[in-house]
C-alpha cells in the first residue's frame, strides 16, 4: 500500500488503536495488560499532589494576603522562588526523594501550590473595600470579617486557582513519570518515544486529554454548585 | 442635661478632615458644625468632591477625623459600630447570602440571636421585609432582585440592628428616576414608622428638597457647610408645588457657585 506519509512518524488510528488495547487486555509487547497500572499511578499522583498543594495553598494565600507580617514572610519568600520555572525543580525532587511517589508528588504539589496562592493571595486582596465596611459596620469582629465574608468572597478566585492548578499539576504528573517513576501515562509515553513507537506516544497524549479534560469539569462542576451567587461561570 | 441636649443624636464640632500632610496637604474638609436630633432626617447636599462621603464616612468610623469633636450619643465617633449604621451606593449585599441570610447578618454576628432570641428577630424581618415590600423575596439572592429591590434590601438589613442613627450615602444615586423616586417614599415610610435619626447625603437637590427637615448645603473644596436650609413642607410633599420650586431654586443658587 501507498503510504501517504511515515507511519513511523505519524501513526494510524488502527496502529494507535490496536496499542490501546494490547495496553488495556493484555498482548506481547512490554506494555501489555498494565493499563490500569499506568492509570492508578498517574491519577493517585495527580490527586494527591493536587489536593495537597491547593489545601496548602488556600489557607497560606489567605492568611498571607489578610495579615501584614504573613505576607512579608511569606510573599518574598514566593515571589523569590516564583521566576524559576517549576519543572527546574525536578533534579532538585530526585536528589532529595529519590525515585517513585515521592519526589513526583513534590513536584506536583509545588506547582499546584503555586498557581492556586497566587489566586487566593489576589482574590482576597481584591474583596470590595465596600463589603467589609459593610460588614464591620453590621458588626462584625475581625474573625468573623475573615471568615463570613473575606473568605466567600474570596472563593471564586480559589476556583479559578484550582482549575488552572489541575492542568498545570496534570502537566507536572507527566513531567515527574517521565524520569521519576516507573509506571503512569508519562513513564510509558516517554518509553514510546525512546523506542520511536509513536503510535503508544500518541495513545497515552489520548488519555492524558481525555482526564485532563474530566479534571477540568469535576473541578467546574463544583465551582458551579458552590457559587450559584456568582452567576453565570465560564465554561 | 437639658432635655434638647438629651435628644441630641450627632455633634459635629469644628470638624476637620486633612489628607496628607506638609506640601502635599489637602484640606478635605473644614469647620464642620452640626447637630442631629432624634428622629431628624438631615441631608447633607454638595457637588461631587465636597467631601460630604468623607464626613459621612468619619461618622460612620471608616475614616478618622484630623480635627475638631465627633460625638455620637455624647461618646466620641471610633471604629464601625452597629449604632451607627450605612447604607451605601451600592447595596453592598454580600452575594452569597439571600436576602433573610443579609438581613440576619447583623443580630447574628452581634450574638444577639443567642441571646434575645432567633424568632424574635425572624419575626423583626419578616415586619422589615414588609415594610420595604419584599415579602416573598426572603430566599432570593440579591443577583436575583432589581436595583431597587437590593436597595430595600440594604436599608432594613441596616435597621433591623436598631442603630441611633442611619448614614445614607446617596443609595439611590445609580438608580433609574421612577426607581428613585418610589424609593424615597418606601423610604421616609420606613423613617416614620421605625422613628429612625438619619444623615443622608445626596448631590441631587430634588431629593433634598423632597426628604429632608433640614438640607446643610455644601461648599466645595474645602469643604465646609455654606447654609442651613429648613424645608418647611407638610409631607407628604408634591414636587410639582410652587414651594416645592421655590425650595429647589434657592439651593440651586446656593449649590451653583460651587460647581
Amino acid at each position: 500500500m501507498l503510504e501517504l506519509y511515515p507511519t513511523m512518524l505519524i501513526p494510524t488510528p488502527a496502529q494507535v488503536l490496536e496499542v490501546i488495547t494490547e495496553w488495556m487486555f493484555g498482548g506481547k509487547q512490554f506494555f501489555a495488560a498494565r493499563f490500569h497500572i499506568d492509570l492508578t499511578g498517574s491519577l493517585i499522583r495527580e490527586m494527591v499532589a493536587f489536593c495537597l498543594g491547593g489545601i496548602v495553598a488556600i489557607p497560606t494565600g489567605i492568611f498571607s494576603a489578610h495579615y501584614k507580617p504573613i505576607e512579608q514572610l511569606v510573599d518574598t519568600f514566593v515571589q523569590i522562588l516564583r521566576p524559576i520555572p517549576r519543572t527546574a525543580f525536578l533534579p532538585f525532587a530526585m536528589i532529595l526523594f529519590g525515585l517513585g511517589y515521592p519526589p513526583a508528588i513534590f513536584l506536583i504539589a509545588y506547582a499546584t501550590f503555586f498557581v492556586v496562592y497566587i489566586n487566593v493571595f489576589d482574590g482576597v486582596k481584591s474583596v470590595d473595600e465596600e463589603l467589609k465596611r459593610a460588614a464591620l459596620m453590621l458588626g462584625a469582629n475581625p474573625r468573623q470579617l475573615l471568615f463570613r465574608v473575606i473568605l466567600p468572597a474570596t472563593e471564586p478566585f480559589v476556583f479559578s486557582g484550582l482549575r488552572v492548578g489541575v492542568g498545570i499539576a496534570w502537566g507536572m504528573v507527566i513531567l515527574a513519570e517521565m524520569f521519576a517513576t516507573g509506571n503512569g501515562f508519562g513513564y510509558l509515553l516517554w518509553r514510546g518515544y525512546t523506542f520511536l513507537r509513536m503510535d503508544i506516544v500518541v495513545a497515552n497524549m489520548l488519555f492524558l486529554g481525555l482526564l485532563g479534560f474530566l479534571f477540568d469539569r469535576l473541578i467546574v462542576k463544583i465551582a458551579q454548585r458552590r457559587l450559584r451567587w456568582v452567576g453565570e461561570l465560564p465554561e | 442635661m437639658g432635655r434638647r441636649t438629651a435628644g441630641i443624636i450627632l455633634e459635629a464640632k469644628n470638624v476637620s478632615k486633612v489628607y496628607g500632610s506638609g506640601a502635599n496637604a489637602r484640606v478635605a474638609l473644614k469647620d464642620i458644625n452640626l447637630e442631629i436630633l432624634k428622629g431628624d432626617l438631615i441631608l447633607l447636599l454638595g457637588p461631587s468632591g465636597c467631601g460630604k462621603t468623607t464626613f459621612l464616612n468619619m461618622v460612620a468610623g471608616f475614616l478618622t477625623t484630623t480635627g475638631g469633636i465627633l460625638e455620637c450619643r455624647g461618646k466620641p465617633v471610633g471604629k464601625p459600630d452597629p449604632s451607627r449604621g450605612v447604607i451605601f451606593q451600592d447595596a453592598t449585599l454580600f452575594p452569597w447570602m439571600t436576602v433573610r441570610e443579609n438581613l440576619l447578618f447583623g443580630p447574628q454576628v452581634r450574638g444577639l440571636l443567642e441571646k434575645n432570641g432567633k424568632e424574635n428577630y425572624e419575626k423583626r424581618a419578616r415586619e422589615l421585609l414588609e415594610m420595604a415590600n419584599l415579602t416573598g423575596f426572603e430566599n432570593h439572592l440579591p443577583r436575583e432582585l432589581s436595583g431597587g429591590m437590593r436597595s430595600r434590601a440594604s436599608l432594613i438589613r441596616t435597621l433591623i440592628n436598631d442603630p441611633d442613627i442611619l448614614l445614607a450615602d446617596e443609595p439611590f444615586a445609580s438608580l433609574d428616576a421612577y426607581t428613585k423616586e418610589a424609593l424615597q417614599d418606601v423610604f421616609l415610610d420606613i423613617w416614620e414608622k421605625t422613628n429612625s435619626t438619619i444623615l443622608f447625603i445626596t448631590h441631587d437637590i430634588e431629593e433634598a428638597v423632597y426628604l429632608a427637615d433640614t438640607i446643610y448645603v455644601m461648599t466645595h473644596s474645602p469643604g465646609t457647610i455654606k447654609e442651613k436650609v429648613e424645608i418647611e413642607l407638610e409631607r407628604p410633599r408634591d414636587r410639582y408645588s410652587e414651594q416645592f420650586s421655590e425650595y429647589r431654586k434657592k439651593i440651586y443658587e446656593l449649590v451653583r457657585p460651587e460647581l
